[in-house]
């Protein structure tokens, strides 16, 4: 039984996790995502410098980056594109490492059903008490994209979590 | 080979990290799944979607904490030697996210002197009690001993103090090593070990050697405490009745006694009591008992609350100190007699 549960799980990393994954419907724009962590390296001027690698494994403690790239496959300019990315549960957000260009961004804190700017955010803490969301309370990242996507447009949103 | 150096000193930054900031995090082998949804709009069709996903999987940290218990970290030998079965007490900790086996192994380290005959002895059952070895919980340790992640057991390291010319304050070390399957020697921390990232070894994703690559230590001290009682006792004073010429006292005269106690060495003497018999031919003066210059009377009353005064079936006194120590400096206890 056990061996069968880790043959599944080999078959969903094999799925998730060998190419980026591609999102499988007829949608004029298309959606993947990969997961990077940042090694720094010596280039060949011997100057360090940091690069991206695949992630198949990691530790806790350690920080993943999330990247996910947009692209319009269609024909016609797609309209008020939203990227949503819930922070995966054995995970914690990087305070200030969401980015992506000709984006808003905008968190929540009550699991996707609502968002808002991080001062606009509040929880209840262990005493009761309304206060200020911190990044560990975000559950869902949202960027909201400021211009249309034109044929053959593509783009790049990408945050960072801590295993916890 | 090159990936492989650099994903070594990533997971060595990060098992150091995680080594203090965290218990056992996320368990090995946990599939984490990220999803991103994409929603627009085009032309007159509206709130059309798409969603990807990828995953990893949570690779297995091995660490554990070995740590003496704060109160037998140190350990007093009492004096005189040899000592034997002298406990120290540690607590193994696995705070890596997998269960995995550790072999433990007692490593005995000269300073003044080295602990000898060490055993080990597992604390299952009223932790922190010994009952001694193979009574109640306290089993001898046999062969790797599995640990759960973020579980910890108690462990008594029992050795033999030898008897050798020590002085007070002489110390050895006793150290308790806890070594995985996969610490081979020179293996570095942070090695990772493809396939063996779950519980026992048995999972699909990677082992990390943490910090001292799968061997975990720590020490503790046995400390030599020779502690002594000294007592002295002179004639104050003798008071004669008349004044005449000569060294010798008369009859009713009145002779004050002066006991000094002092504790020396680095211990604590416990239930310390003296007595003095009055001398022959003499007779004790009543109200005359003074310790540390305060009166002290002659009676025992209440029983068991007031332990020091004369004792007349006896005849002596009897000067009750309790525990003492070098610090606590010289007692005193005056007295006088009058010859009969």
């Amino acid at each position: 039984m056990r061996s069968l549960y880790y043959l599944m799980m080999a078959v969903l990393i094999l799925i998730f996790s060998v190419s980026p994954a591609i999102a499988e419907s007829n949608s004029d724009v298309s959606v993947t995502t990969s997961i990077m962590r940042e090694v720094e390296v010596e280039n060949e001027q011997g100057k360090k410098e940091i690069r991206l690698e695949n992630v198949e494994s990691a530790v806790p403690g350690e920080e993943i980056v999330f990247i996910v790239t947009y692209l319009n496959k269609g024909k016609l300019p797609a309209e008020n594109i939203v990227l949503t990315n819930p922070v995966p549960r054995e995970m914690i957000y990087v305070g200030g490492s969401a980015g992506g260009e000709t984006t808003v961004i905008i968190f929540s804190v009550d699991g996707g059903d609502t968002y808002d700017m991080p001062e606009k955010l509040f929880v209840v803490d262990e005493n009761g008490e309304r206060v200020q969301a911190k990044p560990e309370d975000y559950t869902h990242i949202r960027w909201r994209l400021t211009e249309s996507l034109e044929p053959e447009g593509e783009g790049v949103v990408r945050f960072k979590a801590m295993l916890k | 080979m090159k990936r492989i150096l650099i994903l070594m000193i990533v997971v060595v930054a990060v098992v150091l990290l995680a080594a203090t900031g965290w218990a056992a995090g996320t368990d090995a082998g946990t599939l984490i799944q990220n999803t991103a949804t994409v929603t627009y709009d085009v032309g007159a069709a509206t709130n059309l979607s798409a969603t990807a996903s990828t995953g990893f999987i949570v690779a297995e940290v091995l660490i554990v904490n070995v740590a003496p218990s704060v109160l037998l970290s140190t350990v007093a030998v009492i004096d005189p030697l040899p000592a034997s079965d002298q406990r120290l007490y540690f607590s193994v900790q696995n705070t890596g996210n997998g269960s995995e086996a550790y072999a433990l192994t007692v490593s005995n380290i000269l300073v003044d002197f080295a602990p000898d005959n060490p055993r080990i002895v597992i604390d299952t059952v009223n932790i922190g009690s010994y009952d001694g070895t193979g009574v109640g919980g306290d089993t001898a340790y046999s062969g790797p001993y599995t640990i759960p992640e973020d579980g910890v057991i108690w462990v008594w390291v029992i050795n033999d103090i030898l008897d050798t010319p020590l002085a007070d304050l002489d110390t050895g070390q006793s150290q308790l090593v806890a070594t995985h399957t996969y610490a081979a020697a020179g293996t570095a921390p942070g090695t990772v070990v493809p396939g063996q990232g779950d519980d026992l070894g048995d999972g699909p994703g990677e082992l990390v050697l943490g910090p001292g690559g799968g061997t975990f230590s720590d020490t503790a001290t046995y400390i030599i405490t020779k502690t002594s009682v000294q007592v002295s006792k002179s004639i104050a004073s003798i008071a004669d009745t008349v004044s005449v010429p000569g060294d010798q006292p008369l009859p009713g005269a009145v002779v004050s006694y002066l006991l000094t106690v002092q504790v020396l060495g680095s211990g604590d003497a416990d239930n310390v009591v003296v007595r003095d018999p009055i001398p022959l031919n003499t007779t004790y003066d009543p109200a005359s008992l003074f310790v540390n210059g305060s009166a002290e009377d002659d009676d025992f009353n209440p029983p068991g609350v007031d332990n020091s005064g004369y004792d007349g079936g006896n005849d002596w006194i009897e000067i009750t100190l309790g525990t003492l120590n070098a610090a606590a400096g010289a007692q005193t206890v005056r007295f006088s007699v009058t010859i009969d």
